[in-house]
């Protein structure tokens, strides 16, 4: 529906809510800090020295009389602090900027690395925030003398008059008024896109998921083969998974590694943390269980889903560059597998006539479903013909030990690489991006280039950086980055 | 980690609270926040510095936060920092002054809350420890020198079979 240009700026949604994070946190500072100063006039307008001036004494009494609206929401002589948590303005903001403070601390990324759970449920604080936020002004406690009272009393005139002999000089008792509360008018409608989302998300808890097959690969990644009444994904897109079985509150983020045109959906699960192994002992996946788990005995999973990332626009492009380092290889499965699914039927005409593929990983340890599937592709497309469509350069990083090398080299002639097996040879150490670009800038001239990635921010940076320096006359590079 | 992390941004705002009571208090209606302002801002300054450098977390790697070895060095040689009863209690009994006027409020409740998470941490043992240098990979090569000391495991057939060399 929309254009490119602006989907591609919803890809840094994550961004932009950390923007507007930082913004909450200097704004809540600054209005603390500018109320604190109110608090203070509020509370010493009843102290001694000040009520030496009568003007001050006399406008903090207006409101006790019957029929008089207050001025000063402090009715009595309080201590200053003890006067935040009077006024409803005062307690509320402490229950939220406390929230605030709770959900920024351990949204740091080293409590996000190491200690999730902490990160994931102080963030629902949110809810706490929001409530509160929309009720701090309900009181209506910042208060001014209404139009109708500023017609026929005077400010400027009457304060040079002594208060007591108001009646006598023109100045009826001043009526006061505060202003409503606004902030509702601005939160309100994602408050309800949001709730809309959560419903959904209950919705989808309660329809079936039907595991079709539970594939142990090599390396601690289990495969999960799933189907669900109408589920359509796009390519690259990712899933929230739940286990009802292992916890009632954790939805996990999974990418899809089926394409869209096979009729399961599937993920591909490395097990790293207590959830992940939880999942694969109640798949029976572990080394426990060398049986096979009849289908009834297999957990309820709810699936949330589908999500977007950037990975989807791939197609409108005429020549995709895909990086995936390490991990974000992932997405690529589902896109690769697409584009040759799409390969097959021939009367549907692709925009994307060709891909290079670019997959960066220390080792490849981890990923050898991903070789698997490289080399199943690579034999597909070898037997219809085209295999100039995927163009893939794998690149080990990590280095070697001299055992290693030795291996290499005598299978230097060999027709397969040795550790892949594929026909591509695997390049060691990291790629010389300016030559890639370079020359897929000549190769492909007058045409807009889609460069995708998917890994660590490094290499992101570097990659945004490449696009903009080649594009050039003619070929241009949008560059796309999905968010793990 | 987590008590770090309050602890450092209560601080922080501790400070800037402090700058702002010293501020007001150089009004006339506001005399009252100028010692309070002072304390804030000093103490408030102390804690960041006590409370920048991260501790060693027990299992992985700790991301340092950037120039942290600079007052690593200093707490490493305090006396009582690395206890985290004492800083609960320390930081507890630092911010009850602040707390009286309203700027510095915010930032001695935000440290307050750090000495309460600090309390449960030390309940559970935790102790704060200098982040060592980053533990090398190590090699997975074998040592190709020496010869091997086990013959290489052979299936049943094999060692059923005297014919095989």
């Amino acid at each position: 529906c929309c254009p490119r240009r602006i989907r591609r700026i919803l890809d840094k949604n994550i961004k932009f809510h950390r923007m507007c994070a930082y913004m909450i946190v200097l704004m809540t500072l600054i209005h603390y800090f500018a109320h604190s100063f109110n608090v203070d006039f509020f509370t010493s307008a009843y102290t001694s020295k000040i009520l030496r001036k009568r003007l001050v004494a006399r406008l903090i009494q207006i409101g006790n009389a019957p029929n008089e609206t207050y001025l000063n929401p402090i009715r009595s002589n309080v201590f200053s602090v003890g006067a935040v948590f009077l006024l409803t303005g005062g307690w509320t903001g402490v229950i939220i900027t406390l929230s605030l403070f709770f959900m920024v601390t351990s949204s740091v990324e080293f409590i996000r690395r190491s200690y999730f759970e902490v990160f994931w449920f102080t963030h629902h604080l949110f809810i706490v925030f929001y409530g509160f936020l929309v009720v701090h002004g309900i009181s209506m406690q910042v208060r001014g003398q209404t139009a109708a009272s500023l017609l026929v009393h005077d400010p400027k005139r009457c304060s040079l008059i002594n208060p007591a002999l108001w009646p006598q000089n023109n100045c009826p008792t001043p009526v006061f008024a505060g202003s409503a509360p606004m902030t509702w008018k601005w939160v309100i409608a994602p408050m309800v896109l949001y709730v809309i989302e959560r419903i959904i998300r209950l919705v989808r808890f309660n329809q079936q998921v039907e595991i079709l097959k539970v594939i142990k690969h090599p390396s601690r990644v289990i495969e999960i083969q799933m189907r669900k009444k109408g589920f359509n994904a796009e390519v690259g897109q990712y899933v929230f998974i739940m286990c009802p079985q292992l916890s009632q509150l954790e939805w996990h983020p999974f990418t899809l590694t089926s394409a869209p045109e096979e009729d399961y959906c599937s993920v591909h699960v490395r097990i790293v943390g207590d959830w992940t192994t939880g999942l694969s002992k109640v798949l029976g996946a572990d080394e426990s269980g060398n049986e096979v788990l009849p289908s009834w005995k297999m957990p309820k999973l709810a699936i949330d889903g589908p999500f977007g990332t950037a990975s989807e626009d791939v197609f409108n492009y005429p020549v995709a560059i895909c990086v995936g380092s390490g991990i974000g290889v992932t997405p690529f499965a589902s896109l690769l597998k697409s584009v040759w699914y799409k390969n097959l039927n021939p009367e549907h005409e692709m925009v994307l006539k060709k891909v290079y593929f670019f997959w960066i990983c220390p080792e490849t340890h981890a990923f050898e479903w991903f070789g698997d599937l490289l080399a199943y592709l690579e034999r597909q497309l070898a037997e219809i013909g085209r295999q100039d469509l995927i163009e893939y350069h794998i690149y080990l990083t990590r280095g070697w030990d001299h055992k290693q090398a030795k291996t290499i080299y005598a299978h230097e002639e060999d027709s397969r690489d040795v550790i892949t097996g594929l026909e591509q040879k695997t390049n060691y150490g990291r790629p010389n991006w300016d030559e890639i670009f370079s020359k897929t800038a000549q190769s492909h001239p007058n045409t807009h280039v889609g460069v995708f990635f998917c890994g660590v921010a490094a290499l992101s940076a570097k990659l945004h950086k490449m696009s903009n320096k080649h594009s050039g006359s003619g070929v241009s590079f949008h560059y796309n980055k999905e968010n793990f | 980690m987590w008590a770090n992390e309050t602890a450092l941004l209560g601080s922080s705002v501790l400070s800037i609270g402090g700058i702002i009571g010293i501020m007001g208090g150089l009004l006339k209606n506001f005399m009252f926040w100028l010692p309070i302002g002072i304390y804030g801002l000093i103490f408030g300054i102390i804690l960041v510095i006590l409370e920048y450098p991260r501790g060693r977390k027990n299992k992985g790697n700790t991301a340092e936060r950037r120039f942290q070895s600079c007052t690593a060095t200093l707490l490493t040689k305090l006396p009582f920092v690395d206890n985290y009863y004492f800083r609960a209690i320390a930081y507890f009994i630092v911010c009850i002054p602040s707390a009286i006027i309203v700027p510095t409020l915010l930032g001695s409740v935000f440290v307050i809350i750090g000495s309460g998470i600090y309390l449960g941490a030390a309940c559970h043992n935790e102790k704060w420890a200098p982040v060592s240098a980053r533990t090398e990979v190590r090699s997975q090569s074998a040592d190709v020198t020496q010869p091997p000391s086990r013959p290489p495991p052979r299936l049943p057939q094999n060692v059923n079979n005297p014919n095989q060399i």
